[in-house]
């Protein structure tokens, strides 16, 4: 999964160098090889040096506070919906859905790449979710809805359905 | 793409609805908002303003090439991209509703509230507490609107979140306090949302949310009266000038009593519902090519019911049309995250699925090779066309881009060769290297 | 800006030292673990940042990179790399270790854990001559994996092996003041210990990372009290209840004054299909293992089913072979009973529905309706074939699609365009049986006028969707039909083979299987006892549970419903409603006409037991989605879980107290280990209970599998073999350990009864189990006792399972036609070639 979320980052980002990819350990960490240097281990540490090779910083938050709270819900796909049990994802649900209440985006009032990830993370999740729990969980459906529209982040994802409409 | 000249007196929220529509529009706009490019009550009484401009009112908007417009909806919509105007007829049609509502809902009460504390009109408590049930009811639509949806329109920012926050704007620097408008949730997230965009930061600057309520300002009030009795030179040119119009005086900040329009039925929300639901119609989004002479759903019925090798593989030669239909070789680009051979086959029949719009139009047979944790995919691929077909629909681009794509010369031993071996599910398959697993056919 | 620590937690030295060491002013207030600064999180999590926007952070890496950012430093792409690795590798690995070492008191233990993690750190720093980690100088990646580390690091009795390198740099940070202050200020000299209040409140560390299969999500382990553990401890010792005979069952069995009456039915299944995995597991299979559960509850429990032989598909069937309906019905009686012997579905009675009981109920109710005023006529338009003398159901006419013209269209639907046809509508219709062209024809049929039953069924629906067992599918399903308004629903039918209408008009006509089918189940009842209606007229005493596959839903939940509350004769109806999705085969679905998957009469050709095919069909039973059955996956998990595991541990068990004791249950004293594991099981047991009360059947099973998993542990880190070498101690312990283990297979013969009841005999019996105790085990919440008491004598062991080799599953899988061979693909096919017009087999009945 971790590389084919590479893959749409780049192509978010409009990265046309082809870099190398692959993976290690029992969890499939993905690696960017890199010729010159040493090469890079993690899904958010690869995802933050491309977004610097594009020159698109704005995506890791536009002040220090900004990119801390980004640097934070990236830790947080990683460490808390990655490998999720099943009762796991309700609280995930929960805290993002509180979370959310005020909030468009994850971090400051534009896309950033916290965003992205966490929509690929938790994309698999939501597609299985009920009408009702979408509705339980509106802030998340909302935010999910607007992220998967933002020009160019869907990708290898099909899209969602939000809530239909109700009938009266 | 616009280019002119925007007259307007500073910091007027109706001049500030077109200025955010030139940001995202990419319009050059210049502003004459100060001496001397506009002095206002004087250049906008002048006969030259005039004859351009009727009724002397601003914003009014003159473009490099002379093209004129008054009333700030009209500038801010002239102004406008595709996206900000709404690019389906349900999408404008919507823009269209919110600017209508913000100027018929909106700002009647919000004048009526927020002018007392701005000291430009005499307080009445009555119109005041009037004015604030009126705000409640408009915050209260917009805050059940927002509840499912980002924006106002789509999921992007347009002229319907443009005009409604910049109509909004006085009531939320002004009076709506914290314990006020902490009911409405949404329509707070929107709202900072909106205003911390870079466009909207542009013109409106920093906006300080209200922290406390503002009262009537009787002393800036009296301030302002006299002058009105004994009007300064401004007011005086404003008054000559307005002699063709005589509500001209009253104009000044002020927006125009419209009469109010009676509230509209609670059902006209679910017929705007029933409108986003309706989606526009697909094309067929191979229209545009010739016809052509080869018929898949026969060669589709021969793969099916007849022998591969001896029957469906010599029809599928002997008929195919090379103008008409391409071939096309896959390969899966991320063999290395292959696990379980089942999980694996769930992915080329997720393919196939979300591609289901395209089975009248191609052919495809994909194979898995190898074992549990050491495998690939592939597959051969006949489409209509000389293009890959992904990326004629939205809805068939999910998948294809995690896939390596090669047109093959249809003339060429390997593709013969990959035609054959693909569709028996038989053969060496050299370039693969691993056993045969499992296949899937997409028709 | 505001920062929130609290004592004892090693993120909240990070982020003092951080603080520390860049200078940056910040207030700094000290909490307990309890308290809650973050309003979204659902835990409370320290250490927290209140950043001066009113945003919050609860990431300690992340603050420490605020704080370095702050202080002047941006973060690396190399610091970034390690913060991640702390975040997503260490931290399992030093939390489980942590917890081992601290809650648990075993150092070494964490040491083997924190062995990888250290060692990867060692080669990273070690051949480098840098100071710190990633530079010269002291950045953000130093501070996190300094503080992280300091706990275990500064513990001297924690071995973790040679880290020379890891040791020089730990010393170095450690040396700078920001982190002396930061340590004495969170962990004031109370060493490891002080860690245990922080750690107590921390989620439980999982063993070992789970795949990332979102459908296979196991559940976390569960981390005991030392109370709980106690408790379990105390209860197993007891041992079984002196007497407590186990009832025999008596039939007929008939609701009880004072126990649990619980009325089981699985769908009646269709006489003429031979019923596919599909159809087993949905509903004989699932209604089975639960009614042994019941029984093994104490329930008084009756367990119903029966086949539905009426209607179209019946005649035509005959037509076919040349026999009679009845012939037919009795020719496919005897093949259903046949399967379900062989896959032991423990029926009390299992009928069928062409009896007189079914024409007597079915009547009965039917006066009941017409006389309430619950039947309307109306004159529907048919197909009539005037050669053969009948009406023409839907199937039995073809004819020209009248929008794509495709010329071989059926009554009901076009297989070329999709959709849905009415049968008069059809251009040239023409009578599939004699091929001549029908006629169309009025006919008066009755209807069950279901919107006047609406009020009814809603108040009904509202009552039971409260308090009974409703499967999250039968529910929406049923919603979604009162959603959209219930319309008024034919009863009767041209046919012949069915239940005739009781009226003279309607003498040629019989009762559309829909409206009698489920009185079946009524019928079937009387055909077992006269007394039925102890069981279907009383609501009061008797709880319905109706088994099927979700495309019977609507008939058991509105229109059968809407039949026994018109007749207004106080039936019972249903309480809980267990319907499962679809199990694909191999992906695709199973077809009679293209001989794909398993059918019930085939399955005991493959040689694989009944009980593993009864275990691997509840292991991927379709329970909230849908499933797949794979041979592939069929042998993985008879290898994987019955034999190396759950086989694997009752066998080792066994054999200890054959080989070390001579057959007979050694002594036991319990320490520590054993309690813990005793708790643990009993945990596993009241997990089984609650997910089988609720006939969460397929979960339920992962429980059984714990439980020999823990089993399995337990033997191997105390190596009775060894032991059994040893000293006098050591002796004693290897007998405690066998006798723990030997009654843990105990209660794993006793909990696995109901999935498969063959095995579970054959280990009674080779324990030589008191027949009580798989009642005596779960009754109540169900608890854990311990069976065979010290000198118990077992009898012989011997293996439980065999393995399937790889070359057997691939025969059997091209026997059963998979998408596996190429050759095949044409004739006999996975690929559905898109103009094969054959029905697909429903899961439930048709």
């Amino acid at each position: 999964m971790a590389l084919r979320e590479l893959s749409s980052l780049e192509k978010f980002l409009g990265i046309k160098k082809l870099n190398k990819y692959s993976t290690q350990g029992e969890r499939k960490v993905p690696v960017l090889q890199n010729n010159n240097a040493q090469s890079l281990v993690g899904l958010a540490t690869i995802s933050c040096h491309l977004v610097h090779e594009a020159k698109r910083r704005e995506l890791l938050g536009d002040s220090a506070e900004q990119r801390a709270v980004v640097q934070q819900w990236l830790e947080y796909r990683l460490t808390r919906l990655d490998h999720c049990s099943r009762d796991e994802i309700n609280i995930i649900l929960k805290e993002l859905n509180q979370y959310l209440v005020d909030k468009v985006y994850l971090a400051g009032n534009s896309i950033t790449l916290a965003d992205m990830l966490m929509y690929y993370g938790i994309h698999h999740i939501i597609m299985e979710l009920a009408v009702q729990q979408k509705e339980k969980y509106l802030n998340v459906t909302r935010w999910f809805d607007h992220i998967q529209h933002y020009p160019g982040v869907r990708h290898h994802l099909p899209p969602v359905l939000k809530l239909p409409f109700k009938k009266r | 793409m616009a280019a002119g000249t925007l007259y307007t007196y500073p910091e007027n929220w109706r001049a500030f609805k077109a200025q955010i529509a030139a940001q995202y529009s990419g319009a050059r706009l210049k502003v004459a908002s100060s001496p001397p490019a506009f002095t206002f009550g004087q250049t906008n009484r002048s006969p030259a303003f005039l004859s351009n401009f009727p009724l002397g009112k601003v914003p009014a908007y003159q473009g490099d090439d002379g093209f004129c417009l008054f009333e700030s909806n009209a500038i801010a919509h002239y102004l406008s991209n595709d996206a900000l105007r709404g690019s389906t007829p349900q999408a404008s049609a919507q823009v269209l509703q919110w600017v209508n509502f913000a100027d018929s809902e909106i700002i009647p009460p919000a004048s009526a509230w927020v002018f007392p504390t701005l000291g430009i009109m005499q307080f009445n408590k009555q119109a005041t507490e009037q004015a604030k049930e009126e705000v409640k009811r408009v915050l209260t639509v917009l805050n059940q609107h927002l509840n499912t949806r980002t924006f106002l329109v789509g999921e992007r920012v347009s002229l319907a979140d443009i005009t409604v926050v910049c109509s909004l704007l006085w009531l939320y620097k002004q009076v709506l306090e914290p314990a006020f408008r902490q009911p409405y949730p949404n329509v707070n997230r929107w709202f900072v949302t909106c205003i911390n965009q870079p466009q909207f930061k542009a013109v409106l600057g920093e906006v300080k949310l209200c922290e406390k309520m503002a009262q009537f300002d009787a002393k800036k009030f009296a301030e302002n009266q006299p002058k009105k009795e004994a009007p300064s030179k401004k007011e005086k040119a404003g008054k000559e000038a307005g002699k063709q119009q005589p509500q001209q005086q009253q104009e000044k900040k002020e927006k125009k009593k419209e009469e109010k329009k009676p509230a509209p039925p609670a059902e006209e929300m679910d017929e705007c519902e029933a409108a986003l639901a309706s989606e526009p119609k697909t094309k067929d989004p191979f229209a545009h090519l010739p016809k052509t002479s080869f018929v898949l759903d026969e060669f589709k019925r021969k793969y099916s019911n007849e022998d591969t090798l001896t029957v469906a593989i010599p029809h599928f030669w002997e008929n195919f049309d090379r103008e008409g239909f391409s071939i096309w070789y896959s390969e899966y680009r991320f063999p290395e995250e292959l696990t379980m051979t089942f999980m694996s086959c769930n992915l080329i029949t997720g393919m196939f699925q979300r591609l289901d719009k395209l089975r009248k139009n191609a052919f495809a047979s994909v194979i898995l090779f190898g074992t549990n944790n050491d495998s690939s995919i592939s597959g051969i691929w006949v489409f209509r066309g000389q293009d890959l077909a992904f990326t004629l629909s939205d809805d068939w681009q999910i998948d294809y881009e995690s896939y390596n794509w090669r047109k093959l010369d249809v003339d060429s031993e390997e593709c013969k060769t990959m035609v054959k071996e693909y569709f028996a599910w038989e053969g060496e398959f050299k370039h693969v290297g691993k056993p045969f697993s499992q296949g899937k056919i997409f028709k | 800006m505001k920062l929130f620590v609290s004592e004892g937690s090693p993120q909240c030295v990070k982020v003092l030292a951080a603080l520390e060491h860049t200078g940056v002013k910040c207030d700094v207030q000290l909490l307990s673990h309890e308290e809650s600064v973050v309003s979204f999180l659902s835990r409370p999590v320290l250490p927290a940042v209140l950043l001066p926007s009113g945003q919050q952070l609860f990431s300690a890496n992340a603050i420490c990179q605020y704080l370095f950012e702050v202080g002047g430093k941006e973060i690396t792409d190399a610091s970034r790399q390690l913060l991640e690795w702390e975040a997503t590798e260490l931290q399992p690995v030093l939390l489980q270790a942590l917890h081992v070492a601290v809650l648990q008191g075993k150092r070494s233990e964490a040491g083997t854990l924190l062995k990888n993690p250290l060692s990867w750190l060692e080669q990273c720093l070690s051949g480098k001559p840098r100071q710190f980690l990633t530079a010269e100088t002291v950045e953000v990646a130093d501070i996190v994996l300094w503080a992280a580390l300091y706990p275990v690091l500064s513990d001297s009795a924690l071995e973790a092996g040679e880290l020379h390198s890891v040791r020089g740099w730990f010393e170095r940070v450690s040396q700078l003041p920001a982190c002396t202050k930061a340590v004495q200020k969170i962990l004031p000299g109370k060493e490891l210990n002080g860690l245990k209040n922080f750690l107590q409140k921390q989620p439980v560390p999982h063993a070992q990372r789970r795949e990332n299969l979102p459908s296979e999500t196991e559940d976390t382990e569960h981390v005991m009290t030392e109370e709980e553990i106690e408790v379990a401890a105390q209860a197993w010792s007891k041992g079984l209840p002196e007497c407590d005979e186990t009832i025999k069952r008596q039939h007929p069995v008939l609701p009880k004054e004072g126990k649990r009456n619980v009325l089981v039915t699985s769908a009646l299944p269709y006489v003429n299909n031979v019923p596919h995995l599909g159809n087993i597991i949905g509903c004989v299979l699932s209604a089975d293992v639960f009614s042994r559960y019941g029984r093994l509850r104490g329930w008084n429990l009756l367990y119903l089913c029966g086949t539905d032989e009426y209607g179209t598909a019946t005649e035509n069937k005959a037509l076919e072979e040349g026999l009679t309906p009845q012939q037919i019905c009795d020719k496919y009686f005897a093949v259903h009973s046949a399967i379900y012997k062989w896959f032991q579905i423990d029926f009390d009675y299992f009928g069928r529905t062409t009896t007189q009981q079914q024409t007597e109920i079915s009547q009965n109710i039917f006066f009941r309706l017409y006389e309430r005023g619950f039947l309307q006529e109306d004159i529907v338009e048919q197909l009539r074939c005037e050669n053969c003398q009948r009406f023409l159901a839907d199937r039995f006419v073809e004819g020209v699609c009248p929008n794509c013209k495709y010329p071989e269209a059926r009554g009901d639907q076009c297989d070329k365009c999709g959709r849905l046809i009415n049968a008069v509508e059809l251009k040239d219709p023409l009578c599939k049986v004699c091929g001549q062209t029908p006629v169309i024809r009025t006919s008066k049929h009755l209807f069950l006028d279901l919107p006047k039953l609406e009020g009814d069924l809603e108040a009904w629906l509202e009552k039971t969707f409260n308090t009974g067992d409703w499967t999250a599918n039968a529910k929406q399903i049923t919603r979604s039909w009162i959603r959209d308004g219930l319309k008024p629903r034919c009863i009767t039918r041209d046919l012949k083979w069915g239940t005739p209408v009781p009226l003279p008009e309607y003498s040629e006509k019989v009762f559309y299987v829909w409206f009698d089918a489920p009185i079946g189940y009524l019928s079937i009842t009387a055909n077992y006892t006269s007394e039925w209606e102890k069981w279907w007229k009383n609501p009061q005493q008797v709880e319905l549970y109706n088994f099927m596959a979700k495309d019977n839903v609507p008939f058991h939940s509105v229109v059968f419903p809407c039949s026994l509350l018109g007749a207004q004769d106080n039936y019972t109806l249903v309480n809980h409603l267990i319907a499962t999705e679809y199990l694909n085969y191999e992906d695709t679905k199973f077809s009679k006409s293209r001989g794909v998957g398993v059918f019930g009469d085939m399955a005991k050709d493959t040689g694989i037991p009944s009980d593993v095919w009864r275990f691997y069909l509840t292991y991927v039973r379709p329970e909230g989605q849908d499933s797949s059955f794979s041979w592939a996956d069929l042998a993985l998990k008879n290898n994987s879980e019955l034999l190396n595991n759950l086989g694997n541990f009752i066998n080792r068990a066994g054999m200890f107290v054959s080989k070390f004791f001579n057959g007979c249950v050694p002594e036991i004293v319990l320490q520590d280990e054993d309690k813990r594991l005793i708790a643990q099981v009993s945990w596993e047991l009241k997990q089984y209970i609650q997910l089988l009360d609720k006939v969460r059947i397929r979960d339920a099973l992962k429980c059984i599998l714990n439980i020999s998993r823990h089993g399995n542990q337990y033997i191997q880190s105390n190596e009775p073999w060894k032991k059994i070498k040893g000293g006098e101690e050591d002796r004693k312990r290897a007998g405690t350990v066998t006798g723990v283990s030997v009654n843990v297979a105990c209660l794993l013969s006793a909990v696995l009864e109901p999935y498969m009841p063959t095995v579970s005999q054959t280990i009674r019996a080779q324990l030589q189990a008191p027949d009580n105790c798989a009642s005596a085990m779960l009754g109540a919440e169900g608890c854990f006792l311990r069976s065979l008491p010290t000198g118990h004598q077992i009898g012989t062991v011997k293996p439980l399972f065999q393995k399937l080799e790889t070359e057997q599953i691939e025969i059997l899988r091209k026997k059963f036609g998979g998408q596996q061979g190429p050759s095949n693909k044409t004739s006999t096919t996975g690929t559905n070639p898109p103009n094969a017009a054959e029905p697909i087999t429903s899961q439930g009945k048709k």
